[in-house]
């Protein structure tokens, strides 16, 4: 029952005796806070059990202070970070100093050797943008002993076979190879049709790997094959995926070979 | 009070948002239990959405109504009512919502090409097919509930992550090689291309990273976030040093680029500001002008005038007192509306309806309502909401509406209810016009050229009051937040929260222009599919390519096009009186606008539509006799065009700092109403059919505490 026929006080007043009353809603504001909301497969809306009912309930806790209560997590995660500003400058000192070198009268040019070596070191850089910051991050997070299970849409897949993220596309991982190798597919979303990665490029000197194939097999879903040449050198290697008949990408691949 | 009656319900005004609340109250749940009527002013229901059938039954409508992928209580609504209106497949063309409805993947945005002149102007059409989306909208929702922030900026970083592997792919696309290439010229190009691969890795270790940064921003609650800002920012600090020049001299990747910047800009301000723990979420941003905060998190000039920020202002109409020169947009709301609109659509982007929305969607809910026992009322004009005197409320008790007073602006001849509906090819249909034929003095007030639409309009042939208790109980206030000041003057009087209210939400004037063609769009020179556009230049922004429409209308000879423009209408810097006379000026402030339109500024759209001069014979005449007789601009006289002045017309803004004054219609402030419109505070603060059907189902809810509020999509969370 959601309306009232009295009047909430006294009776003296015929007109409002008679007059109906709306009952208050049990909340006047929506909920705007990040605790994920989860319906039933009916449709049903739920919430979770520790989600509150109301508009004024008790804000989440508040993150303590960095300052005060520094986790182990934050700890690792500074120090990653760090190590990318160190890594981000010195790629722009170095891109500084291509780019003044490359505006230099044609006489005093560097030579095609000096070209490479420059070449040689921003690659490095920018590979450590990758190896430094990025590793120190995702080691926190797949470590991370009171964050909830990650469900990222990359996944390592060891050797042989593995299977996609579980918020991605499902992605059976077949590798041929002789080497140490890990494999990350970002796949966000499977769109169907064929698949296709031109090519993994890697280290300066390597040659491209070429033979990346994604096959649909029936009742197994998506499968990509790859064979690691022997000769493939350690590093990483990466290269878009792509629908086949749009070329639009859609995807990532990576391995590091040599891990 | 008998208690064996129903309760008596008045909605005040026909537009969506009124008519959710009607549908909430009258559904077979309730079991009778609410008697809903409602007043409207006029001859139509629809509010800002109402259309008619004029010459040829063509379709006038009062803008451009796209209904977009996110829409799910809208969607919702109007399926459940297909659904319940049965009707047979075989004798009716709109059996089912996906008769009505059909997905509109193409957009687009308009973008300058050089800097304007007053003579040589260049703009060109980015244009994008947004893949589908599971489901569709209005489909139950089922496990996880995508409508968290923390989910939302998941699918952001991965829409960075797509982008950052999008301008690998572009920037790898091979080159011709040059036999003549001289040995330096040689050294140089291999060492781009060296560099390039440099970037590539960099570029998948950006990518990497945005992965990591998505599995952090899930758990983000559970990380300490200064250190999460900081990451963030590392992030985007090298996404953007990395990426920034090398994609300046491609159009194609620039956009890109510009769009990953205001991802990354958005990224770092929701980090920054700890939106995800801040108990008013998004909201706590809406002080904020949008792109004065986007800058403040490091988003480019460039991204901020790029064409899907323009496009962004353009759809929310978003520019205070119509001035182009004042754009200005609530942070928090602009960036809700965004990912709702790119990241929770289903189905489509936009969807569009076969025919008009007052045909499609106000007609079958009108039919379905009055099955369920709503009446209707047209032709009431409500004057006045009579508040109970302060020192006649018991101690204790809320204020309450007493009375409710009409102008009753006609009376059919026999004195049974209004039928406002035509046939129209075995449709029923809105009339662009009141059925005079059915009205006391119908011919009369047809020769006076009679708008009951009109502000100014004061033809009554009788004032009523409706009495508290005797004749409703509950009022639902459903009018438009322009008509609140001249109906509600006793409690803007009493109550300094609505004084701020009508003070603050601010309107803006629109003006729209529709034209029907003889040439298709490939004779005037757009070679692509069927689109909507924004962005492109003023007054009319936004173009939408409505020609599918010429199969539900009647012309002699059917055009081969239709073009719909909308844009919005500056009001003038002076007081003004809204009269006749002003309506009849700004009208046509609103031809020439289209005219110069037409000449000037289409033909970068639509080259083949003139050389000098738009080609003015290519525009059809609804009369075959005006086709063949009118010559030049003049033509232009018989299509339609029209300025959406009236307070109960005008679109409502989301302006900084205006949100917090909206009330919402679960306020509790008077005892026996509220109030319901995309001006409330809803959830979703923003014009749009979404805003006004949640709007009418928290009114419903008010009233009944039906449905439950978890139920209103996008009501929490987001």
């Amino acid at each position: 029952m959601t309306i009232s026929e009295t009047a909430p006080d006294s009776p003296s007043k015929q007109e409002s005796q008679d007059r109906l009353h709306r009952v208050d809603p049990v909340r006047s504001a929506p909920v705007r806070n990040h605790v994920p909301f989860r319906r039933r497969d009916n449709g049903e809306a739920a919430r979770s059990t520790d989600q509150p009912t109301a508009a004024h309930q008790a804000t989440p806790k508040a993150p303590a202070d960095a300052q005060h209560e520094k986790a182990p997590q934050a700890e690792n995660l500074d120090y990653g970070i760090a190590l990318g500003y160190r890594v981000i400058d010195d790629q722009i000192a170095k891109a500084k100093n291509l780019a003044s070198q490359w505006s230099r009268p044609k006489e005093t040019a560097p030579s095609s050797d000096e070209w490479s070596n420059l070449a040689n070191r921003m690659l490095n850089a920018y590979r450590d943008l990758g190896s430094v910051t990025i590793d120190a991050v995702e080691k926190l997070v797949r470590n991370a002993p009171h964050a909830a299970v990650p469900e990222s849409n990359s996944q390592t897949n060891q050797m042989n076979h593995s299977s996609g993220a579980p918020s991605g596309a499902a992605v059976v991982v077949k590798l041929r190879t002789s080497q140490p190798v890990e494999s990350i597919v970002s796949l966000p979303k499977d769109p169907g049709g064929e698949l296709a990665v031109v090519a993994l490029h890697g280290p300066v000197g390597s040659d491209p790997i070429q033979s990346v194939e994604f096959v649909r097999e029936v009742g197994r879903g998506l499968t990509l094959q790859i064979d690691v040449p022997n000769t493939a050198g350690h590093g990483t290697y990466s290269g878009v995926i792509v629908e086949a008949q749009s070329n639009e990408p859609i995807g990532t691949l990576c391995l590091r070979i040599g891990v | 009070m008998d208690s064996s009656r129903p309760i008596e319900v008045a909605v005040v005004g026909g537009g969506c948002a009124s008519i959710a609340t009607a549908y909430e109250l009258s559904k077979p749940e309730h079991n009778g239990r609410y008697h809903v009527t409602v007043y409207q002013m006029g001859w139509r229901l629809g509010g800002k959405a109402a259309s008619g059938r004029g010459p040829a039954q063509r379709i006038e409508e009062h803008g451009l109504h796209i209904w977009l992928g996110f829409y799910e209580n809208a969607f919702a609504m109007v399926r459940e009512c297909y659904e319940a209106l049965n009707r047979d497949s075989n004798k009716h063309p709109y059996s089912d919502w996906t008769d009505v409805f059909f997905p509109d993947s193409h957009v687009g945005v308009a973008e300058r090409d050089n800097i304007p002149t007053d003579e040589n102007e260049s703009w060109s059409a980015w244009t994008a097919l947004f893949p589908p989306g599971e489901g569709s909208p209005g489909d139950p929702l089922t496990s996880n509930d995508p409508l968290t922030l923390s989910y939302a900026i998941f699918r952001g970083v991965d829409l960075l992550q797509t982008l950052i592997v999008g301008l690998d792919r572009a920037r790898h696309q091979p080159t011709p090689p040059n036999q003549e290439m001289s040995a330096a010229s040689a050294a140089a190009a291999g060492m781009l291309r060296m560099v390039s691969l440099g970037v590539l890795s960099s570029t998948a270790a950006v990518s990497e990273a945005l992965g990591i940064l998505g599995v952090v921003m899930r758990s983000l609650p559970s990380y300490q976030s200064n250190v999460v800002l900081k990451f963030v920012e590392t992030i985007s600090s090298s996404a953007r040093t990395l990426l920034e020049k090398t994609v300046a001299s491609d159009p194609q990747l620039a956009r890109r680029w510009e769009i990953m910047d205001l991802a990354l800009a958005i990224l770092v301000g929701v980090v920054r500001e700890g939106i995800l723990v801040n108990p008013k979420g998004l909201d706590a941003l809406n002080d904020y002008e949008c792109r004065a905060w986007l800058k403040e998190n490091g988003a480019s000039d460039r991204a901020l005038e790029c064409g899907f920020i323009r496009g962004l202002y353009d759809l929310a109409l978003a520019y205070e007192d119509g001035d182009p020169n004042k754009p200005s947009l609530a942070a928090g709301q602009a960036v809700r509306g965004s990912i709702r609109m790119f990241f929770t659509y289903r189905g489509a982007l936009f969807w569009k309806m076969r025919g008009s929305m007052g045909d499609l969607v106000f007609a079958p809910l009108y039919e379905l309502l009055q099955k369920r026992g709503v009446s209707f009322k047209y032709f009431h004009k409500l004057t006045n909401v009579g508040m109970a005197q302060s020192e006649d409320l018991l101690p204790g008790e809320k204020p309450f509406v007493q009375t409710l007073e009409f102008d009753v602006q006609a009376k059919t001849q026999d004195g049974k209810p209004y039928q406002p509906l035509i046939d129209v090819g075995g449709v029923e249909a809105w009339p662009a016009a009141p059925l005079f034929e059915q009205l006391e003095d119908g011919q009369k007030l047809r020769d006076s050229d009679w708008d009951p639409e009109a502000v100014w309009d004061s033809h009554a042939v009788e004032s009523i009051s409706l009495d508290v208790s005797k004749d409703f109980d509950f009022l639902v206030l459903g009018l438009s937040v322009g008509a609140v000041p001249s109906v509600c003057s006793e409690i803007i009087e009493r109550d300094p929260r609505w004084r701020m209210m009508v003070d603050k939400v601010k309107t803006v004037a629109t003006q729209a222009c529709q034209i029907w063609m003889k040439e298709d769009m490939v004779d005037l020179g757009w070679f692509e599919p069927p689109i909507t556009l924004s962005a492109f230049k003023k007054p009319f922004d936004t173009w939408a390519d409505m020609s599918y429409l010429a199969d539900v209308e009647a012309w002699p000879e059917s055009p081969r096009s239709i073009a719909y423009f909308c844009g919005v209408l500056a009001d003038p810097k002076e007081d003004y009186v809204l009269d006749r006379n002003y309506q009849r000026q700004r009208e046509a402030e609103v031809r020439k606008n289209a005219r110069r339109h037409l000449n000037k500024d289409i033909k970068a759209l639509w080259p083949a539509a003139a050389t000098q001069k738009f080609c003015w014979s290519m525009l059809q005449c609804p009369d075959p006799e005006d086709d063949a007789r009118m010559k030049g601009k003049k033509r232009f006289n018989t299509q339609y065009w029209r300025a959406n002045l009236n307070p109960t017309d005008r679109y409502v803004l989301a302006l900084p700092g205006s949100l917090a004054y909206r009330i919402s219609p679960l306020d509790n402030t008077y005892d026996n109403m509220t109030v319901a419109g995309d001006w409330t505070d809803c959830g979703f603060n923003e014009g749009c059919v979404e805003a006004a059907v949640m709007s009418g189902r928290l009114a419903a809810h008010a009233i009944s505490h039906s449905p439950p509020l978890e139920d209103i999509v996008g009501y929490d969370y987001l």
